[in-house]
């Protein structure tokens, strides 16, 4: 069994798809879009957190450390769990020594056993709640062969899943994850594949691409038996200055309704109510910025200081677009 | 809400609760002339009459149901015979900060001149703290536990469907019945018996008397009516009440207004009796009412918007009754205005079959537009209870009020069984009080005070000596040097909580006694199975089924003590027990690094983590073996009561957290311990499921009660999508075995900007233990406490 870099797991996750959902966050994510919410979860490897107003100057940190325990006179507050620990032989000891969690180990080296534990002790909730878990992070398709093995896990144990992706990924994995996954949330960041590239620092059309690849599986396989994909929804952060242009999310909603859907086949017999579907469903997610003192945390420039948080008019604007061409769609997720 | 209901709930809202001496003056009179010349229970039910008969009666302008226990409208009784006020008291109740109750210059005047000269000395209080052992107060004055029997009598009582098939002239009938079968020529108890019975069936006719009052008042207040449309409307109205109270109690009622009536003269009988705890509750309201509603709007007498009209009428005469206030040093500390009345919804028929109705639906739309403080409302969900029902309760609970609360009916209905109940009657009962189980209309289960967890390991870690005190109120058993290993903790903090629990239920079983003897309740025994069969009075073991309860405090917080002890002293050994205990006795001065690390780096209870569980099952268990089973006196031979555990702490928490130390879970000294049975205060750091699947793996069944507070952020459930989330929740944790529940969703500003300006969040009700409370009515313990709590966000 496979594992995999987790770097938090949240129980009675409420906005990650249907019911009540354990999140899992796997990380690492080769995209830099600055609205993220989560920057901790961009670099792969684990890291330390420092959270200074929480040090009460004890010096387990140091004691706990071999190479600061050499230096005399260390300032826990400015020298533990900073950049040259990531090297450190002892490292994650200082952490797991501050009695203050003033330093915090963000990523765990997790097997599928073990997240498997977590994911299982909610179970109870998933079913009165037809809820299950989610694969975020980060972009778990970076972590593909930990993220497929959970989700065969789950399905063994007859667990709804749903995976977050940017879509950043060589086609056959996402369609690999696509087939051993219920559920695709499938972030749209934008329908220009130049603009999409200067925003996420990737080049864009791979995701548009697969985008476009996951709702034709989508689509067969809601006409044909045995052949299993995942639902498709696509996802689309509101980000004023970034996105959210009216020409931007005309765009957007022209790239949806050419998307293959469910409904586009024809209704089959025997999945009407699939059928019925009209297009593939959108949520547009509000840009907000909670994300900021994250950002301090982590010493990290907010790059979109200034942006202002969408109101609901212009939520409800942005709506409309979509509405007016019959798309499904809906604020928040 | 119609107009009347409006302005009778502004009424009811706004008017200050005051003091009244009526019953105490009218008590001292009847007793300074009776008392020795008739028995006991004669002279109880006697002294009913003369206050049925005597006290001022109040049929105010708009009223539908009528009927109060003072003289006026939150006007509240006072019952010098088990507990006298003194002068002081009096003036503190007037004066203190929070809640509190006007007492005018007359009312003081009555207590000095005739009052208290009568009972000083000779009310049950003054009596019970003549004889009470030495070790017992020393545990009582260093806050080990409390006693109920010391402010009020026995109670937790709710009532089964029976008042609304039998009036009091059928009662008089089966009384008269049960007189004429007693063997004079065999059974040594034939007097006891027949002067039991005859007490209730004065009780009976008082109940009677009392209503006939009320139909004359009322037919009274009609002919005086001028002539005019609103007059007419009015009296005809008045006619109408005098033509229910002509009916009940005497009477079985016929239709709902009449069955409304009947509860609440049944209930105003049982509180102007005696001042049981928690008041009177009408057990499951919508399953005795459902089938006269159904009646009323098939004939064509009632539509919804009158039946709702009447049960909001009801309503505001059950929060027109607030708390009796308490006596002695009590009186100086601020409680609560709720007297506890606690209506169960839903839940099953005897029969087994889902018990809700429309009535239902209309109780829970009467809860949530009125955002009164009483009577405050539970469902009872088992697993055939419709998703329509739990939604409807789902959406009210999101309004932030903290109710209703939410029970496990299924899990209810097992414990009961388990207890040796029959089926059919344990489904007919359910929880009244705060969240204690009992079979309704059938079983004296009584409660006799919260018992202090963390207190006791404090004892146990100090060689039974009182750190606040430096005295020995527990036993020896020999402090920290003799603690080698955690087996020996363990041991050490069984035999101190054996100790406190022995002096506890001694002390316990004589005022049950002392009850039983000096103040039974023939009003009372009437409604609750099988005294009139038995001739013996509810506090005398006359009931069906008899259970005496302990109230067990702070399982969080002693859980998560023991396993920060385990792990750190015992297990990775990073600091002993005498760094510990000296750092504890500093309050952490010097040894904040130390009680973060016990705070932050132990398994704690709240987070399914088996590690920490373990350690609450085993407290769970040892509290099992000191307690469970032990006799107490009340009942007859063979089908006597048991001692039993409860895991509630209403606020107790907050008083007992005063009198403890710091704790080896890194709470500071005099902070609130964990209340109920809900995680200590910060430790659940894993959501709202973890705590819920901590908590199920307590086996509740073998309780009386548990209690889990939840806060949720309004965020965390908003939409459909959040009712669904939130029933889902209650659902799965009931599936697991779950026992109780219940939220506060308020965000943590609202609750700040209350504190500052309390005058513009007059009605914020949230959920303080069992119930709820108005916020800025509580002292600022209480609301720190609640804000202490963990706010669930749902990610």
């Amino acid at each position: 069994m496979s594992s995999g870099m987790v770097f938090d797991i949240r129980k009675f996750s409420v906005h990650d798809g249907p019911g009540i959902r354990t999140a899992l966050f796997l990380k690492g994510c080769p995209l830099s879009c600055p609205w993220c919410h989560n920057p901790e979860g961009r670099d792969g490897q684990a890291a330390l957190l420092r959270r200074g107003d929480r040090c009460i100057g004890c010096l387990s940190c140091v004691k706990a450390c071999s190479s600061l325990r050499g230096p005399a006179a260390v300032d826990p507050r400015r020298e533990a769990g900073g950049p040259a620990c990531l090297s450190c032989p002892d490292f994650g000891a200082c952490g797991r020594a501050c009695p203050a969690q003033a330093i915090q180990e963000v990523g765990r080296l997790m097997t599928v056993e073990e997240a498997m534990k977590a994911v299982l002790q909610d179970r109870v909730f998933y079913e009165e709640s037809g809820g299950g878990v989610t694969f975020t992070g980060g972009e778990p398709l970076s972590q593909a062969a930990f993220l497929g093995d959970l989700l065969d896990a789950c399905r063994a144990e007859g667990i709804h899943t749903a995976v977050e992706t940017s879509g950043y990924a060589r086609p056959e994995v996402l369609l690999d994850i696509g087939r051993r996954a219920d559920l695709l949330f499938f972030d749209l960041k934008h329908a220009h594949v130049a603009r999409g590239s200067e925003l996420t620092g990737v080049d864009y059309s791979t995701c548009i691409g697969n985008l476009e690849a996951a709702c034709e599986e989508a689509a067969c396989a809601a006409t044909e038996q045995g052949r299993p994909f995942a639902d498709v929804i696509i996802r689309m952060p509101i980000v004023p200055g970034s996105n959210d242009g009216a020409a931007e999310l005309e765009a957007a909603a022209e790239l949806v309704v050419r998307l293959p859907s469910r409904g586009s086949g024809g209704a089959q017999a025997g999945k009407p109510a699939q059928g019925t579907r009209r297009g593939t469903e959108v949520h547009l997610l509000p840009y907000h910025d909670s994300a900021r003192g994250k950002y301090r945390l982590w010493g990290l420039g907010y790059p979109l200081e200034g942006t202002v948080v969408p109101d609901e008019a212009r939520m409800a604007a942005a709506r409309d677009i979509f509405m007016a061409r019959g798309i499904s769609v809906r604020i928040g997720g | 809400m119609n107009e009347r209901i409006m302005r009778l709930r502004e009424e009811s809202f706004s008017t200050r609760p005051s003091f009244s001496a009526e019953r105490a003056v009218l008590t001292t009179e009847f007793y300074a002339q009776w008392l020795g010349r008739v028995s006991t229970p004669v002279l109880r039910a006697m002294n009913f009459r003369h206050l049925c008969e005597n006290k001022a009666i109040w049929i105010g302008e708009g009223e539908l149901i009528v009927g109060e226990r003072g003289p006026r409208p939150r006007a509240v009784s006072s019952f010098p015979e088990l507990t006298c006020h003194s002068e002081e008291d009096l003036r503190i109740l007037d004066s203190r900060p929070m809640t509190s109750y006007a007492v005018s210059e007359r009312e003081i005047l009555d207590y000095r001149e005739k009052v208290i000269p009568f009972w000083k000395g000779r009310s049950m209080r003054d009596r019970a703290f003549a004889d009470i052992p030495g070790e017992w107060k020393a545990l009582y004055e260093a806050g080990l536990f409390t006693e109920f029997m010391e402010q009020r009598a026995p109670g937790h009582t709710a009532l089964d469907g029976k008042i609304y098939r039998k009036g009091m002239v059928d009662f008089r009938k089966d009384i008269a019945l049960a007189r004429s079968a007693l063997d004079w020529a065999a059974d040594p108890e034939c007097l006891a018996k027949d002067e039991e019975l005859k007490a209730m069936d004065i009780a009976c006719e008082a109940a009677i008397a009392f209503a006939g009052r009320h139909a004359r008042l009322a037919e009274e207040m009609a002919a005086a009516l001028g002539e005019g449309e609103a007059q007419g409307r009015r009296a005809s109205e008045l006619r109408r009440i005098a033509e229910v109270c002509r009916r009940v109690p005497a009477e079985a009622p016929r239709d709902f207004h009449e069955a409304l009536q009947m509860y609440w003269f049944v209930h105003l009988g049982t509180i102007t009796e005696l001042n049981g705890w928690d008041a009177m509750s009408p057990g499951h309201l919508d399953l005795h009412l459902g089938p006269f509603y159904e009646r009323d709007l098939a004939s064509g007498k009632l539509d919804r918007a009158a039946a709702k009209e009447l049960l909001s009428c009801l309503w505001i005469k059950v929060n027109n009754t607030p708390a009796p206030p308490k006596v002695g040093v009590t009186a100086a500390e601020s409680g609560t205005y709720n007297d506890f009345t606690n209506i169960n919804l839903g839940g099953l028929d005897r029969a087994g079959n889902d018990a809700s109705n429309e009535v239902s639906f209309l109780c829970l739309e009467v809860l949530d537009e009125l955002q009164l403080l009483q009577p405050q409302a539970n469902i009872q969900v088992s697993a055939k209870t419709p998703a329509r029902l739990l939604e409807a309760a789902a959406r009210v609970i999101r309004r932030g009020s903290g109710y209703p609360s939410l029970f496990n009916a299924d899990e209810v209905v097992a414990a009961m069984a388990g207890m040796g109940k029959s089926l059919e009657d344990a489904r007919e009962g359910g929880t009244s009080g705060c969240v204690e189980t009992g079979a309704f209309g059938k079983e004296a289960y009584l409660l006799h005070g919260y018992l202090n967890l963390p207190k006791v390991l404090e004892l146990a870690l100090n060689d039974g000596i009182d750190p606040d005190s430096g005295k020995r109120i527990g036993v020896r058993t020999g402090g920290i040097d003799a603690l080698c290993d955690f087996e020996s903790l363990k041991a050490a903090f069984r035999s101190e909580l054996e100790y406190v629990v022995g002096v506890k239920v001694r002390v316990s079983n004589r005022l049950d006694r002392l009850f039983a003897r000096d103040a039974p309740a023939p009003f009372l025994s009437v409604l609750i199975d099988d005294c009139i069969g038995q001739g013996r009075d509810y506090y005398d073991g006359g009931a069906r089924y008899n259970t005496d309860y302990i109230q067990c405090c702070g399982l969080g917080t002693v859980t998560d003590s023991l396993s920060a002890i385990r792990k750190h002293v015992y297990s990775s050994a990073d600091c002993t027990l005498r760094e510990l205990s000296l750092a504890m006795a500093e309050d952490w001065n010097g040894a904040e690094a130390l009680r973060l690390r016990l705070a932050n780096q132990t398994p704690r209870f709240g987070n399914d983590d088996d590690e920490a569980d373990t350690m609450a099952q085993w407290v769970f268990s040892t509290l099992l073996e000191a307690i469970d089973g032990r006799p107490s006196p009340r009942g007859l031979p063979g089908k006597r009561s048991t001692w039993r555990i409860d895991l509630l702490s209403t606020t107790c928490h907050v008083y007992f957290g005063l009198r403890t130390g710091a704790t080896p879970d890194g709470r500071r000294a005099h902070l609130p311990i964990s209340d109920g049975t809900s995680p200590a205060q910060g430790a659940d750091r894993n959501g709202p499921t973890a705590v819920a699947k901590s908590l199920a793996k307590v086996d509740i069944s073998k309780t009386g009660g548990s209690l889990l507070n939840l806060r949720f952020l309004p965020s965390a459930l908003q939409g459909e999508e959040g009712i669904k989330r939130l029933s889902a929740y209650v659902r799965g944790y009931f599936k697991l075995g779950g026992h109780h529940v219940q939220f506060n969703v308020v965000d943590t500003q609202t609750l700040r900007d209350a504190q500052r300006r309390p005058e513009d969040h007059r009605d914020l009700l949230v959920r303080v233990a069992g119930y709820s409370d108005y916020f800025v009515d509580l002292d600022r313990n209480h609301q720190e406490e609640i804000l202490s709590r963990t706010a669930q966000e749902g990610f």
